[in-house]
């Protein structure tokens, strides 16, 4: 399953059906509420946290500020390193330079580390039309691979499977019953991954960071399969996003003491891969060629536009966790690549305003994620402007406009507020029971149907300062 | 495929279109934030390695007072022997 396939339905039929799944329901609750405590605890035991998330939001600003000098001296490094630099304009351009590599080079079998910019381009399709086999071999991407979905996480892809879901998943592939026990599950995917590595012609990774003052490629992996990608098969390609780039090591080290502490509330992921170009004369390890695929894909038009903040975005996942949203429809119902707030701000960057005429409005813009983003970025801002721009062009549904619009006459006028409050008060009596309104006609039904909304006030809080004065 | 020269070009243009504001904030809040994270580290050495005046302070005065409870007890002891050697006389 293609992650656009599930766009056929509308955003509330893919969430009502995420809702109405009981599997998914406690699979999320579980690893959510799991990612929460431990997120928790790494920042209550690192007082230097706060400041360091300052300083990585500093850093980032002040990278994209120069953001054309860092990639031009990222690609000499790597050049210079005996590596090749390939740009991308479009999602496109970037998945035919990986087509045409395979093609030139006489690829059969490729294996992948866990990356969210090639799921963006959708290369495991287009390398299977092209002939070539991907393998992915992060477990959680390996366990999707096989049930031919896409990750519900940016960083846990296969959060929204149960045990016995895995097992079923695997035994297949094993060939033989395997017991839903997570540790012989992974023994068996060890093995089988074991063999495709040895015999893959190249390897694929995305890149956590890109250092330019050293051309170096940062891998954060916690099950080492990361390292083998790189190393094992002769030719080796990171496919990144132009915001990834970093200027210095300096740079890295506070981005590495927030990055795993966001995501899982590890001090540092158990691997951290750092990789210089292609293998250099007298070194052991390392592939014959090193391939840098630098993609915009949509990114450098929001350099100075209203998404721009989006752009420091490190992909760590704290945000999915404790969105009210997310928590209870997971990834797949959101659509696209990337889900949670970041994704919905990350979609529109990629695929235009109009992709998310309805995501825009899935969140409370209760804030948690800007609470618990490394680089605090103000992710319901941007949501509140984004529904401003779709109601300006005239992409939101006529119906939810003419609300809007009403709604912004009244609180504009302190007369029509006034009057529209008294009105009312005296038009909701019939509705409210037990001091709620639980139940109200026509389409404002929509609202009461899954929750209360308390009533007007009976004296408004002018008339009650009156008193208190 | 893009070219290189096109690729940067592009993102130079798009760069210089940002607020002037953001080159002079980013390096001044850089190192303010700096700043903050020396006196933080600054800080937590000194409140494990340093010298506190309030609390060598407040030792020194629970010293001395342990000092002249001390002494006005051997004073006490002092003067009950007198006593006690005069009633024997």
């Amino acid at each position: 399953m293609s992650g656009e396939a599930g766009l056929a339905t509308p955003f509330s039929e893919r969430a009502g059906r995420a809702l109405r799944d009981t599997f998914l329901q406690e699979a999320l609750g579980i690893a959510t509420t799991k990612f929460i405590g431990l997120r928790r605890e790494a920042f209550d035991g690192f007082p230097a946290g706060e400041a360091l998330r300052d300083q990585a939001r500093a850093i980032k600003e002040a990278t994209l500020q120069r953001l054309d000098v860092h990639l031009g001296r990222l690609a000499d490094n790597i050049e210079r390193l005996g590596g090749h630099v390939h740009w991308a304009d479009t999602a496109e351009e970037a998945r035919e330079i990986v087509l045409k590599l395979c093609r030139d080079k006489g690829v059969r079998m490729a294996v992948k580390s866990k990356s969210m910019a090639t799921e963006e381009i959708d290369l495991n399709e287009a390398l299977e039309r092209a002939g070539v086999t991907p393998v992915e071999t992060d477990l959680g991407e390996y366990i999707i691979q096989l049930a031919h979905e896409r990750p519900s996480h940016i960083i846990a892809p296969a959060i929204h499977k149960t045990k016995g879901q895995v097992a079923e998943l695997i035994s297949a592939v094993a060939g033989k019953p395997l017991p839903a026990d997570p540790e012989a599950l992974t023994a068996a995917a060890r093995v089988l991954l074991r063999e495709k590595f040895l015999e893959a012609d190249m390897g694929i990774t995305g890149a956590n960071f890109a250092v330019a003052e050293t051309g170096t490629v940062v891998l954060v992996t916690n099950e080492g399969n990361g390292r083998m990608v790189t190393t094992l098969p002769r030719i080796h390609v990171a496919v990144m996003g132009i915001e990834k780039v970093i200027p210095s090591m300096t740079d890295l080290v506070v981005f590495l003491a927030l990055l795993a502490r966001s995501a899982t509330g590890q001090k540092l992921s158990s691997y951290t891969t750092l990789v210089r170009g292609p293998r250099q004369a007298g070194e052991l390890e390392g592939p014959d060629e090193f391939h840098l695929i630098l993609m915009d894909g949509g990114r450098s038009r929001q350099i100075a536009g209203t998404l721009r903040e989006a752009l420091y975005c490190l992909r760590c996942g704290a945000c999915l966790n404790v969105c009210p949203v997310y928590r209870q429809i997971g990834g797949h119902a959101y659509g696209h690549t990337y889900p949670g707030p970041i994704g919905i701000l990350l979609t529109a960057m990629l695929k235009g305003d109009r992709s998310v005429k309805e995501l825009a409005h899935a969140s409370t813009l209760c804030g948690a994620c800007k609470d618990v983003c490394p680089v605090r970025i103000d992710i319901p801002r941007m949501l509140v402007d984004l529904r401003e721009s779709l109601d300006r062009e005239k992409i939101a549904p006529a119906s939810e406009r003419v609300v809007f619009k009403i709604f912004r006459r009244l609180l504009m006028s302190e007369t029509a507020f006034r009057l529209s409050a008294a009105i009312g008060r005296v038009a909701q009596r019939p509705f409210v029971s037990e001091g709620k309104l639980r139940r109200l006609p026509l389409f404002f039904g929509q609202w009461t149907a899954t929750r209360d909304l308390p009533p007007i006030a009976a004296r408004t809080f002018r008339e009650r300062w009156k008193d208190l004065a | 495929m893009a070219t290189r020269a096109d690729f940067l070009g592009r993102i130079r243009a798009e760069v210089s279109k940002t607020p002037g504001r953001f080159e002079a904030q980013t390096a001044t809040r850089r190192k303010t934030i700096q700043d903050s994270i020396v006196q933080q580290v600054d800080d937590a050495r000194e409140s494990s390695a340093g010298v506190n005046l309030d609390e060598e302070m407040t030792n020194m005065l629970s010293y001395q007072h342990a000092y002249n409870a001390a002494a006005k007890f051997l004073s006490t002891v002092d003067s009950t022997i007198d006593s006690l050697i005069g009633m024997v006389r």
